[in-house]
């Protein structure tokens, strides 16, 4: 694995066994994410983007392949998620829900504290720390998940549909949020959405998965620049490549939506 | 306290008021024989031989709130610790909630006999009998508990490498708070019961052995203080705990919009 090469997975399937039904999520995936690049994933619902990140993230075992996380210092944690449903814990306050990573890997109360209140700020959520998770709005909530996931400081973000849940609105804002964390320090980042012109206004590429069995279907390199801002949204490059991943991507959701029956 | 929440109050006494009512008109016109069913008016002036000097009954309350303070105590570290513990293993699970299902519906009295053979009539013997049902009822709560967290919170967990200690400290045994709260609202009860029923065949002493005692001589009046005592303190108990399990729960608005 060459050292600008972040994560590499080599001929990736995952097969679930419910009952005596076996169903593969995941076929013959391989995939290689560079220090720094923001890959989205793309794909009908059920096209396995989901296992894809929980095999990254450690959380399943691959049934065949290998994945590949390369540790740039000893003790750094390699993936950090954000969940699609924000998945804060609603017992511990917004600064201890942020603190969690990395009270758990033996970092002092006062730097864990220290680095939280760095997180929350830079998202815009100094003055919460002592709220809890119900006292916030969905976008607000969906928010510490990114700063819990930045607390960690891992090798690879990991992000699974983070802004799924939210209305229109506060995507749009949070998709800019994200890309200013994005230019100000760089993190490798694989992320999944369901949303065409999220994954074309963050990423560097877009990998296009089919129906289940999911497989990489098509690797869109964007070459927009990094400094790109909200105004990209409007530009004529965008809608194009928009509508030309819906093309790539319309056989699949028919495909998907024929599996899932009536 | 505004006007309708006192009304709110009112209307739940209401039931009681009209039961009790009713028994006084009956005692008092003796359909009842008022040897056995003395009239509530004449209960509650006997209940002054609580704060008697010498065979008050107040000694007998505290006697029996300390065995079931100790009970309820030690059937919730108990049972939260085996609890948490058998949901290591979907095999020590099955085996634990299996044997519980077992003991569960036997009345916790029961064993009063057995554990006498080892341990004799004493106090211990009569504070472990008192403790089988609660401690079943945590045990099973705390499972349940552990069963209903959300499995996102686990993967969470795992992801920001949550281990040992501080794995169950910070994500299990907050997350399944909620069930083991409703446990400890069912053994106070069972609790209670438990001490009572355990005085009245076994112990020297407490409010179970001073209601036997006195229906044995037909000291009847004495005998509904006893009773009334009893009633009050389960009322006590489960309004108390309810004041405090809020308190357990800051986080509950969200699960309750959550389910």
């Amino acid at each position: 694995m060459s050292d600008s090469v972040k994560v590499h997975l080599e001929g990736v399937s995952k097969t679930f066994s419910s009952g005596s039904r076996e169903v593969t999520a995941l076929e013959d995936v391989s995939l290689e994410v560079g220090e720094g690049e923001f890959v989205s994933i793309v794909g009908p619902s059920g096209c396995g983007k989901s296992t894809l990140l929980r095999l990254v993230a450690g959380l399943h075992e691959p049934s065949s392949g290998t994945v590949e996380i390369r540790s740039s210092r000893p003790g750094r944690p390699k993936t950090a998620m954000v969940f699609q449903e924000h998945a804060l814990f609603p017992w511990l306050s917004v600064r201890d829900n942020v603190m969690f990573g990395p009270r758990n890997r033996k970092v002092s109360k006062r730097e864990a504290t220290e680095i939280a209140d760095e997180q929350l700020g830079r998202l815009g959520l100094a003055r919460f720390g002592d709220f809890y998770p119900h006292q916030l709005s969905g976008g607000m909530k969906q928010r510490v998940g990114i700063a819990r996931a930045l607390a960690q400081d891992s090798e690879i973000l990991l992000m699974d549909e983070p802004l799924g849940a939210l209305d229109a609105q506060t995507r749009t804002l949070l998709q800019e949020q994200i890309l200013e964390l994005r230019q100000q320090s760089q993190p490798t980042v694989l992320y999944i959405t369901h949303a065409i012109d999220e994954a074309v206004f963050l990423s560097d590429r877009v990998v296009l998965m089919s129906a289940r069995p999911g497989r990489i279907r098509e690797v869109i390199e964007l070459d927009f620049p990094l400094s790109r801002g909200p105004e990209l949204r409007g530009t004529k490059e965008f809608a194009a490549l928009s509508q030309g991943i819906w093309e790539h991507l319309r056989d699949e959701v028919q495909a998907a939506m024929a599996l899932e029956g009536p | 306290m505004t006007w309708r929440t006192l009304r709110g109050k009112s209307v739940l006494l209401s039931g009681p008021v009209l039961i009790l009512a009713a028994w006084e008109l009956l005692s008092r016109t003796e359909v009842l024989r008022p040897t056995f069913f003395p009239p509530p008016t004449t209960i509650f002036a006997r209940s002054s031989i609580i704060f008697d000097a010498e065979d008050g009954l107040a000694a007998d309350i505290g006697i029996t709130v300390l065995r079931v303070l100790i009970t309820i105590l030690a059937a919730v570290a108990l049972g939260v610790v085996i609890g948490i513990a058998v949901t290591v293993s979907r095999w020590t699970e099955r085996g634990t909630t299996t044997v519980l299902a077992f003991v569960y519906p036997i009345p916790g009295v029961l064993f009063l006999p057995f554990l006498t053979f080892i341990l004799g009539r004493t106090e211990a013997a009569f504070l472990m009998t008192a403790l089988v049902t609660p401690l079943v009822v945590m045990v099973l709560y705390t499972i349940a508990g552990v069963r209903s967290i959300d499995p996102i919170y686990l993967e969470v967990a795992r992801n920001y490498g949550a281990r040992g200690t501080r794995y169950f400290l910070r994500v299990i045994l907050p997350g399944s708070l909620p069930s083991i709260v409703t446990g400890i609202r069912i053994s106070l009860g069972f609790s209670l019961i438990a001490v009572i029923a355990i005085e009245m065949v076994g112990a020297q002493d407490g409010l179970g052995r001073f209601l036997w005692s006195n229906w044995q001589i037909l000291r009847v009046t004495d005998m509904y203080v006893a009773l009334l005592c009893i009633a009050v303190l389960g009322l006590l108990s489960s309004v108390g705990f309810d004041a405090i399990a809020d308190r357990l729960l800051p986080w509950r608005a969200d699960t309750e919009k959550a389910s």
